[in-house]
C-alpha cells in the first residue's frame, strides 16, 4: 500500500524456529506444518470466493437488472433473474455459486458469449508474460541498485538511484506508460506501441499463448525479436513504478549488514568489499527483501491492468477493463478470484525460500 | 486535535527545528489549502466552459497547459480538480486510519483469543492484491467518486490495524498506564487518553504519506472509469481522457500527470519530515 507498509504487512511467515524434534515427532510437526499452509490457502481462497459473491449478489440492488444489460426490458430482466438463480434464497444462491466454482465453472461472459473460463485461459498467458518479466527484472534491478546504494552511500551513482526511486513511488503507473509511449513510441519510434507482435509480422502459430516462447518453438528469430520489442515499454513502465520499494528496502537491509562483525572480521582478514558483499552479505540481506518482493507480485497483478490498457495489451487486464465497461460481472469476480489465489501462492513460494537463504531456518519443522 | 497539540508540545521541546525546508513545506500546503477552499481564487476560468474552436491549443501563455478537445483550458481543469482528486485522497486515508485504529486498539487492548481472530481477519484482508480488490469492490458498488473511495478504504484500513495494535500492545504494558488502571480507569479511559493519543505520531507520518498513494490509487481507479465520471475535472479521468489523443496533443496528457507526480511527492515529503521530527 506505501513504502512503510510493506515490510510489516508481511503475511505470517513460515511457522517459527522450533527446537529440531527427533524422528517420528518431526514428521508429524512438518505434517502439522503442511496441514496449517494448507488450510490457510483454503480460508483465503474461500474468504476471495465469498466476498465476490457478496459483491456480486448482496451489494448491488438489482443484478439481474446489470446482468442483462441496459437495453433490457422487464421480462428480459425478470428472464435472466429466474436464469441466474436470482429469484431464490441468498443461501442457496451462495451454494450453487460455491459448487459452480469447485467445477471450475465461472459462468459465462456478456460481452464475448464464452464462458469465462475459456476467455480467461486465452488472456492468461500474455499477462504471465508482461507480469513474470517484469518480475524478475524488478527483482534483479531493484536488489542490484540497492547493494550499489549501500557499498557507497555517498557516491554519484547512489545520489541518482536515491532521487529516481523516489520519484519513481510518486508517478502514477498509468501515466508513466502514456509517457514512454509517447516518447518512444511515437516521437523516436524506437519501440511499438502496442500489442504483443507486429500485425505484419510473419505469423507464429500459438501454441503455449507466451508470444516468446512460441516465436522460440516455432524457430522464428525475428518475430522473437519483434515480440521482445513489443514487451520493452509495458514491461518498463511496470518496472519504474515500484523499482523504488525493492531499491530501498535492499539498501536499508544491506546496509545493516554490513555494520555487522562478520563483515567487520571478514574486511580484517582482507576479503575485497565485493567478496564480501556478494558472497556474505547479499545473501543475509535478501530475507526481508523477498518477502517484499512476493507481496509486489499482487501490486504487479493490478498495476498490469493499468498498463495493459495504455498499451492495448490482449491480456487479462485488458479483458478486466473491457469488464469493468461493459458492467459484464462474471469475468470481474473470477479475476478477483484468480490473482487473488495466484497472489497467496506466489508468497507461499516465497516462504519456501527463506530456508535456502537462511540454513538456520531449516530446523524449523 | 491531540495531533495539534502534540506538533505543538514537540515545539516547545526543541524550538528552533524550523529549517527552510519545512518552511517551504509549509508554505506549499497552504496553497494546497488554498486551492482546495476555493479554487477559483487562482483560475478564474469556467473548467467545464466548452470552446470547441480552440480545442487543442498547445501550451502558451494564455493556457499554460494548453486546452483539451472540448477547447476547455487545461490548467483551470486541473486546479478544480485538486477537490476530488486530493479530497478524496484526504478521506481515503481518514477513513481507514479512524477504522484501522479503532480495530487495531480494541484488538491489542483485548489481546488473548480476540486479538488472534481479529489479526486472522487483518491477514485475510492483507493477503488480496489490494489493487485489484479495490477495482472489484468499487465495481460492484457503483461508478462514482464515492465509491471508489469507499473501496480503498476497505482495503487500505489492515495496515493500520496492523500498527495500532502493535503499539498497543507494547503501552498497556507501561508503568504509568498501569498505575492508570491502579488507581481505577476504566478500559475506555485508559485507550482514550493514555494509550491512543500516544500513536498520533506514529499515526500522521505514515497518514501523510498514505494520502500521496491513495492520490496514485484513486486517480488509476478513475483512469479506469471506475472512479470519477465526464466531465468532473479528475486528474486520473482527464488522462484517461487523454489516452486518445496522445498523438495529437501531447500536453493533455503530460501536465495533469506532472501535478499528480509533484503532489504525492509533496505529502511523501512531508511524512518523512513528520517521521523525523517524531524520532
Amino acid at each position: 500500500m506505501s513504502l512503510v507498509d510493506w515490510p510489516e504487512a508481511a503475511p505470517p511467515p513460515a511457522r517459527p524456529l522450533r527446537r529440531r524434534a527427533a524422528g517420528a515427532g518431526r514428521a508429524v510437526s512438518v505434517a502439522l506444518a503442511l496441514v496449517s499452509r494448507l488450510g490457510w490457502l483454503l480460508l483465503v481462497v474461500w474468504a476471495a470466493v465469498s466476498l465476490t459473491f457478496v459483491l456480486s449478489r448482496v451489494v448491488p440492488a438489482d443484478p439481474a437488472r446489470l446482468a442483462a444489460g441496459l437495453q433490457a426490458g422487464p421480462e428480459q430482466v425478470a428472464e435472466v433473474r429466474r436464469a441466474l438463480g436470482l429469484d431464490q434464497p441468498v443461501w442457496e444462491q451462495y451454494g450453487r455459486y460455491l459448487s459452480g466454482i469447485v467445477r471450475l465453472d465461472l459462468g459465462d461472459s456478456v460481452q464475448t458469449r464464452r464462458p469465462v473460463l475459456d476467455d480467461v485461459l486465452r488472456y492468461l498467458p500474455a499477462t504471465l508474460e508482461l507480469v513474470i518479466t517484469a518480475f524478475v527484472l524488478y527483482a534483479v534491478l531493484g536488489i542490484a541498485l540497492g547493494t550499489v546504494w549501500a557499498m557507497r552511500p555517498r557516491g554519484s551513482a547512489s545520489k541518482v538511484i536515491g532521487l529516481t526511486s523516489i520519484a519513481g513511488a510518486a508517478v502514477p503507473v498509468f501515466w508513466i506508460a502514456l509517457v514512454l509511449q509517447l516518447i518512444f513510441g511515437y516521437r523516436l519510434g524506437w519501440f511499438p506501441i502496442s500489442g504483443t507482435l507486429d500485425y505484419f509480422a510473419a505469423d507464429v502459430p500459438r501454441r503455449t499463448g507466451f508470444t516468446t516462447l512460441d516465436a522460440i518453438l516455432a524457430g522464428n528469430g525475428s518475430a522473437l525479436a519483434d515480440a521482445l520489442r513489443h514487451m520493452a515499454l509495458p514491461v518498463t513502465a511496470l518496472i519504474a513504478s515500484q523499482l523504488a520499494v525493492a531499491t530501498r528496502l535492499t539498501r536499508s537491509s544491506m546496509a545493516a549488514e554490513l555494520r555487522r562483525p562478520y563483515v567487520r572480521a571478514a574486511r580484517a582478514r582482507g576479503a575485497t568489499e565485493t567478496r564480501i558483499v556478494l558472497v556474505d552479505a547479499l545473501r543475509n540481506a535478501l530475507n526481508p527483501v523477498i518477502t517484499v518482493l512476493g507481496l509486489q507480485f499482487g501490486w504487479l497483478l493490478g498495476g498490469t491492468i493499468l498498463v495493459e490498457v495504455v498499451f492495448s495489451w490482449p491480456g487479462l487486464g485488458l479483458y478486466a477493463f473491457n469488464s469493468f465497461r461493459t458492467f459484464d460481472y462474471n469475468p470481474i469476480l473470477a479475476l478477483t478470484i484468480i490473482t487473488t489465489v495466484t497472489f497467496v501462492i506466489v508468497n507461499e513460494l516465497v516462504g519456501l525460500l527463506y530456508p535456502l537463504l537462511d540454513p538456520r531456518l531449516k530446523e524449523a519443522g | 486535535m491531540t495531533s495539534l497539540l502534540e506538533a505543538v508540545r514537540v515545539a516547545r521541546v526543541a524550538p528552533g527545528r524550523w529549517s527552510l525546508r519545512r518552511v517551504l513545506l509549509a508554505l506549499i500546503g497552504i496553497g494546497m489549502l488554498v486551492v482546495l477552499v476555493d479554487p477559483a481564487l487562482l483560475a478564474q476560468r469556467d473548467p467545464y466552459e466548452l470552446d470547441v474552436p480552440n480545442r487543442f491549443l498547445p501550451p502558451s501563455p494564455e493556457h499554460p497547459f494548453g486546452t483539451d478537445e472540448a477547447g476547455r483550458d487545461i490548467l483551470t481543469r486541473v486546479i478544480h480538480g485538486a477537490r476530488s482528486s486530493i479530497g478524496s485522497a484526504l478521506a481515503v486515508a481518514g477513513l481507514a486510519a479512524a477504522f484501522g485504529t479503532l480495530y487495531g486498539a480494541v484488538s491489542g487492548w483485548l489481546g488473548g483469543w480476540v486479538d488472534r481472530i481479529l489479526m486472522r481477519i487483518v491477514d485475510v484482508f492483507l493477503a488480496f492484491p489490494y489493487l485489484v480488490l479495490a477495482m472489484a469492490v468499487a465495481a460492484s458498488i457503483g461508478r462514482d467518486l464515492r465509491s471508489a473511495v469507499l473501496a480503498l478504504s476497505v482495503v487500505w484500513w489492515p495496515g493500520y490495524a496492523r500498527m495500532i495494535r502493535g503499539q498497543v500492545l507494547s503501552l498497556k504494558q507501561q508503568l504509568y498506564v498501569r498505575v492508570a488502571k491502579t488507581l481505577g480507569a476504566s478500559s475506555w479511559q485508559l485507550l482514550r487518553w493514555h494509550i491512543v493519543p500516544h500513536t498520533f505520531a506514529q499515526i500522521n507520518a505514515r497518514l501523510t504519506i498514505d494520502i500521496g498513494y491513495a492520490i496514485v490509487a484513486l486517480t488509476g481507479l478513475s483512469f479506469l472509469g471506475l472512479g470519477a465520471q465526464n466531465p468532473s475535472p479528475e486528474w486520473g479521468l482527464m488522462i484517461a481522457n487523454a489516452k486518445t489523443y496522445v498523438l495529437n496533443a501531447w500536453w493533455y496528457a503530460v501536465f495533469p500527470g506532472m501535478v499528480i507526480f509533484a503532489t504525492v511527492l509533496y505529502f511523501v515529503w512531508l511524512g518523512d519530515e513528520l517521521a523525523e521530527e517524531r524520532g
